[in-house]
This record gives C-alpha cells, structure tokens and sequence, in this order.
C-alpha cells in the first residue's frame, strides 16, 4: 500500500490527530550543515512525520536529509523553489527524526519547513493503532520506509 | 564562539530538543503558535527542551 493511501486510511479512520508543524532555519552560513532533532511536545508522546514540504529558499542551494533509527536515510537535492519531501517515520522522543539541512553555496542562506504530522496523545496509543494498521491491511515493515529520492517535485 | 545556524519552531505539536553545526553554534529559538518566545532548558549535554 503506497505511503499516500496509508495516510488517507488514518484520516478515514480517525487514528491520530492531523497537524503541521512550523520549522524555519532563519540563518545558516555559507557551506554550513545543521542537524535539528525533532520530537514531539505536549500534549502528544508520539506522531507519525509523512512529508516535510520545504519552501522559501534558492533551487539549489540546499541539500535535505531525514533520517530515524527506524526508517534509515533519506536525502533528497532540492532544486526547486517548493519541494515535497515525502517518507513515513513514527518519531517520539526516544526515536526522534533528525533533519539536516546542508547550504551548498558560498553566502548566508535561509529555509522554511513545513511538517505534516499525525499525533498521538499517548505511546500505546500510537503501537495499537500501528499494530492495528499492520495486521488489519498487512502492511509490511518496507510499506513505511522513505518513499524514492524523486520525492522532491516542483509544485505551483 | 560564533552563531552559524538560527532555527526556530513552532512549539504546537513538535519540539526541537537537539541541533548541531559544522561550524559555529546553533541558536534555538522556541515559539507557540502566535509567533512568541516560550522558554528552554539546556541541560548539561547540550539538548534544548521547550518548558511549553
């Protein structure tokens, strides 16, 4: 079942609570690499991260990568002005997601983010519905790894 | 040392507790949703909580 599909069953379903989650490198110098781990806050113990979409920038200029313990890595190019970066990852606080942006130019650069998450109030919360999901639609451990590298799509 | 890298976040459903630069120090800045600081905690390996 392709990642897409799997998050209009959780929409369908009710499971978890759709947001999205503002993150904004404001400054980051010329030929600079900076790594923030993300997690989720309260009320939440738990979410799933489905697409960071990346807007604000200069085609080019920046390389992104996401990774988890759990879903491995994924780097994506971002050549142009608004980019989709779409994976699948169940972060929590132990298990955080790490977002790397690298400026690839020789001047000061800037970077919005915009993340799409599913929360969860509690951890076994997040396992049931997980578990659920897994046995009810016999999704497989590489239905929720990173979608391909051409993730990252011109969009508007 | 200098600040090489600003990120900030808004605080409603995720949190940064961690950033690293190759060069330089990261700067945190926390916010809820109406764009304000809220505090952090930096304990002592480094990692940035938000207190919100």
């Amino acid at each position: 079942m392709p990642v897409t599909s799997l998050f209009s069953l959780f929409r369908s379903r009710g499971w978890g609570r759709q947001s999205e989650a503002q993150l904004d490198v404001l400054y980051l110098g010329a030929n600079t690499t900076t790594t923030a781990t993300v997690a989720p806050t309260a009320p939440y113990n738990g979410m799933v991260v489905h697409l960071i979409t990346f807007h604000r920038m200069l085609p080019g200029a920046f390389k992104v990568t996401v990774s988890q313990r759990e879903v491995g890595v994924h780097t994506v190019q971002l050549s142009s002005d608004l980019a989709d970066v779409s994976f699948w990852a169940w972060v929590t606080d132990a298990d955080p997601l790490l977002v790397t942006v690298e400026n690839r130019t020789s001047w000061p650069g800037y970077i919005g983010a915009t993340l799409a998450t599913i929360n969860f109030d509690t951890l076994e919360q997040m396992r049931n519905i997980r578990s659920q999901a897994t046995e009810e639609f016999g999704l497989s451990e590489g239905t929720l790894t990173p979608g391909p590298a051409e993730s990252s799509a011109r969009r508007g | 040392m200098a600040v090489n890298a600003v990120i900030r976040v808004l605080t409603g459903g995720i949190k940064i507790t961690d950033a690293r630069t190759t060069a330089g120090e990261t700067k945190i800045i926390h916010s809820n949703t109406s764009g304000s600081p809220v505090p952090t905690t930096i304990d002592r390996s480094g990692r940035v909580t938000s207190e919100e």
